[in-house]
């Protein structure tokens, strides 16, 4: 067993400065023992004199405009998480060491990789991605891993024998009191300082000094989890750990240290996620089929804007402009003061390929073409919304106002391509529903213009009226159905004429009893327009 | 110098020769060649728009404008046989916020395969016009019908390139009001209706401004032949309506009631001019 450590000595701080140049001094706070001390900060700070381990009164006696935060241990969870996630390709067993350390397993992946130098280096480049930063050891067991890396200076030296080990000072163990794991997760590691204490009072210095010494004197002395802790940092006893389970959505956030008024200036932070977006997705042949976007603003309220594709995306420079899209149409409340990227519709890649010996080339390629619709409609859906873009279909019924409806148009483009390539096995087919088509038509004209809702036309001097009087040509075509639903229809449609030359598609409503009809009629006209052809 | 200019002249793209014009070249070859034009599928139509050895028919990758003040007078029927045949490329053919809803059964008839078809609701004139535009230079549609009322000049033309740019073509409806003003489509139309429909070309690739003439629009005859009609309500006399309608009422087979009511309609009822009957429906009741 080899066991890889990464310790991100300044994940809390790193949280929010990593993506962003910060010029004022910022520092991350921690209440321990009800005291507000400066857990960490950057360079800008210290250069004002802060330090670890200063109370918060100090720090703004020494530097004025000092932004602090307090530590979030929600937030570092999940940023380890997505560091895990973002390493995974190197290793199957990854275990997560809260607050800041994270554990891979690599004896089994040394083959793959080319030996440790260049696994170490490819693990190395791919964290420096990311802008974090950490140190990285090796060794034999995951606690001595784990202890080297908190101690360890030099970059190159990563590689922990048994050497190394046996000079850790007894001061910087990392035992652990027992239980210490269910403490509060987020606060940093609660060594058992009692017991270390007790160690070096009895003249111990180095780890190498204790490991010399009989098992059973030591555990009579110092009891049996600090036996078990040394056998696990030697490698006697096993030492299992939970494994961290890849989650199957991406999701990344950037934390701002000053609050964003301005739209524009949340695409730069965008574009960042993005970036890491599309090297997930690509990492995993993946493709999504919406993001989400979240901002949270001061007031800690999210605003989500779900943003759908017509196809699958996996490029970032085809979902920008979605996004500029978007925005164009939204106006922001509150500052923001975090961002978030989320796909969670994924779905495998789906890798085009043309004919390498295409018989017409000056045609485009269907492929290529429904991908251009599908890209006109993420663009128009993305500026008007859905609701506004739609597409046509007919459906079972004989109600004019029933027998269509309005479809998504990506589901038009998905179910061209299938009918396309029924088509092209039989094409008789087509020609029997050209037929069909062509007596259907034959038998019931039906107007190319439908009003939305029927309108009732008025007699003036004994004539039907829309806009000057008008003739009826030919009809009744009686439409009477769907008496068993609530919208029965019953109705004589009729093709009029106006006097102008436009022919209207109109219907005269009947009633089943002949007393309504009277009493109606003399009130109301019995005529609808609903149709013109134009 | 002078003779430098005049060359020079010549050459702009802009300017067209009378001796380019239709009536002056002799065309003969009646297969569509689809060299840069969509035939309208009315020859007469076709003919008018037959210029520099291309075949007649809608231009491609432009756009042009129907320029009336009614709608529904025919304009859909006119623009069918070229839709129909647009509707065969793997493109959209999008409506960007029509008057009234595009009957589907209707289209299914006509022939127009209604995976392409694409309609855009757009509330206000700014988005109309942007997804216009987007539509037309994205290369995905390949004919974008729009009403943009009240769009001007700079916004037309933008448009226009969009149309060049995307190879598709933008089919504007615009007011009869328009004709008066400067517009950067190639072909302009003026159509109208009185009895039939009638369309005059106002402006059109290297030709004339083009006299008013009758186009015969498909389906014409289908629509309006009266030998269907069968008006039971067309009577005067109020007896005769009161029969019939309890002739439904006491579930007589129709088709009797509708024999019925056409051999009274041949004995009572005058033809009006245009070979139909004038409804008089105070008495319809």
């Amino acid at each position: 067993m080899l066991w890889m450590c990464l310790h991100f000595p300044k994940l809390a701080l790193e949280i929010y400065t990593r993506n962003q140049d910060i010029e004022t001094p910022f520092a991350i706070e921690e209440t321990q023992n009800n005291k507000r001390l400066v857990l960490l900060c950057n360079k800008q700070a210290a250069a004002e004199g802060i330090q670890a381990g200063i109370t918060l009164p100090t720090a703004h006696g020494l530097c004025e405009q000092l932004i602090v935060k307090e530590r979030n241990d929600n937030l570092e969870r999940k940023t380890l998480q997505q560091i895990a996630s973002h390493i995974s390709p190197f290793s199957p067993t990854i275990t997560l060491q809260a607050p800041n350390t994270i554990l891979l397993e690599i004896s089994s992946c040394l083959t793959l990789f080319g030996g440790l130098k260049n696994l170490h280096e490819k693990i190395q480049t791919q964290i420096q991605k990311i802008n974090y930063s950490f140190k990285l050891t090796v060794a034999k067991t995951p606690l001595a891993a784990e202890l080297a890396a908190e101690l360890i200076e030099e970059k190159n030296k990563y590689l922990i024998n048994e050497a190394y080990l046996k000079q850790i000072p007894i001061s910087a163990l990392n035992y652990r009191l027992p239980n210490s794991n269910k403490q509060r997760a987020g606060q940093s590691i609660q060594r058992d300082m009692k017991t270390l204490q007790r160690l070096q009072g009895m003249g111990f210095r180095r780890l190498g000094e204790l490991l010399a010494l009989p098992k059973p004197e030591l555990g009579r002395r110092f009891g049996k989890p600090f036996l078990i802790y040394l056998d696990k940092l030697t490698g006697v006893t096993l030492d299992t750990r939970e494994t961290f389970e890849l989650p199957t959505y991406f999701e990344d956030h950037i934390h701002f240290v000053e609050e964003l008024t301005a739209l524009n200036s949340l695409l730069f932070p965008l574009k960042r996620l993005l970036t890491n977006m599309e090297h997930y997705l690509q990492q995993r042949q993946q493709a999504t089929a919406s993001i989400v976007i979240l901002l949270e603003n001061r007031l800690n309220q999210i605003i989500s804007i779900d943003i759908e594709f017509a196809e699958p995306q996996c490029r970032k420079d085809k979902i920008l402009p979605l996004i500029y899209l978007r925005f164009e149409t939204l106006t922001l409340s509150e500052p923001i003061i975090t961002v978030g990227l989320k796909a969670n519709q994924l779905m495998e890649q789906q890798i085009k390929t043309n004919s390498l010996f295409s018989q017409d080339s000056s045609v485009f390629s269907n492929e290529e073409t429904n991908s251009d619709r599908a890209n006109l409609i993420s663009r128009l859906t993305a500026r008007l919304g859905n609701e506004q873009v739609k597409s046509l279909m007919l459906a079972e019924d004989h109600r004019p106002e029933s027998c269509w409806s309005y479809t998504s148009p990506a589901t038009q483009i998905a179910s061209n391509n299938i009918h396309r390539k029924k088509t092209h096995r039989n094409k008789e087919d087509k020609n029997k529903t050209q037929k069909n088509r062509k007596s259907e038509q034959a038998q019931q004209p039906r107007p190319l213009w439908l009003l939305p809702q029927p309108q009732q036309l008025p007699y003036r001097k004994g004539q039907l009226f829309w806009h000057g009087p008008l003739a009826l040509l030919s009809g009744p075509e009686r439409i009477d159905t769907a008496w068993w639903d609530n919208k029965p229809v019953n109705r004589d449609y009729y093709i009029a004429r106006h006097h102008r030359g436009e022919l209207l598609w109109i219907f005269k409503k009947r009633t089943r009893t002949l007393a309504t009809t009277q009493v109606q009629s003399q009130e109301k006209s019995q005529w609808f327009l609903h149709g013109i052809f134009s | 110098m002078n003779k430098i200019n005049l060359h020079t002249l010549l050459q702009h793209p802009h300017l067209w020769r009378a001796s380019d014009t239709p009536a002056i070249q002799d065309h003969h070859c009646s297969t569509h060649s689809n060299n840069g034009t969509t035939s309208s599928g009315y020859a007469l139509f076709d003919e008018l728009l037959y210029h520099n050895n291309t075949q007649g028919g809608w231009p491609h990758s432009s756009s042009c404008e129907l320029l009336s003040d009614q709608t529904g007078i025919g304009e859909l029927r006119f623009l069918m046989p070229s839709l129909v045949r647009a509707s065969n490329e793997n493109r959209w053919i999008t409506w960007v916020a029509p008057p009234f809803i595009p009957y589907a059964p209707a289209l299914h008839a006509h022939g127009i395969d209604l995976n392409k078809l694409l309609i855009i609701h757009s509330k206000t004139l700014k988005d109309s016009l942007w997804a216009t535009e987007q539509c037309l230079q994205s290369g995905a549609c390949s004919a974008v019908l729009a009403w943009p009322q009240g769009a001007n000049y700079q916004q037309l033309r933008r448009l226009q390139i969009a149309a060049k740019a995307g190879k598709s073509r933008g089919i504007f409806f615009r007011s009869a009001q328009a004709a008066k003003e400067a517009s950067p489509a190639p072909l302009r139309i003026c159509i109208a209706r009185n009895t039939t429909f009638r369309l005059k070309i106002i402006k059109r690739p290297g030709g004339w401004a083009s006299q008013s003439i009758r186009i015969p629009l498909i389906d014409e005859e289908a629509l309006t032949q009266t030998a269907t009609l069968q008006t039971p309500s067309l009577q005067p006399d109020e007896s005769k309506t009161l029969n019939l309608e309890n002739g439904i009422a006491t579930n007589q087979p129709q088709k009797q009631a509708q024999a019925q009511a056409q051999t009274q309609l041949k004995n009572d009822i005058p033809l009006s001019k245009g070979g139909s009957y004038v409804v008089d429906v105070s008495s319809l009741s």
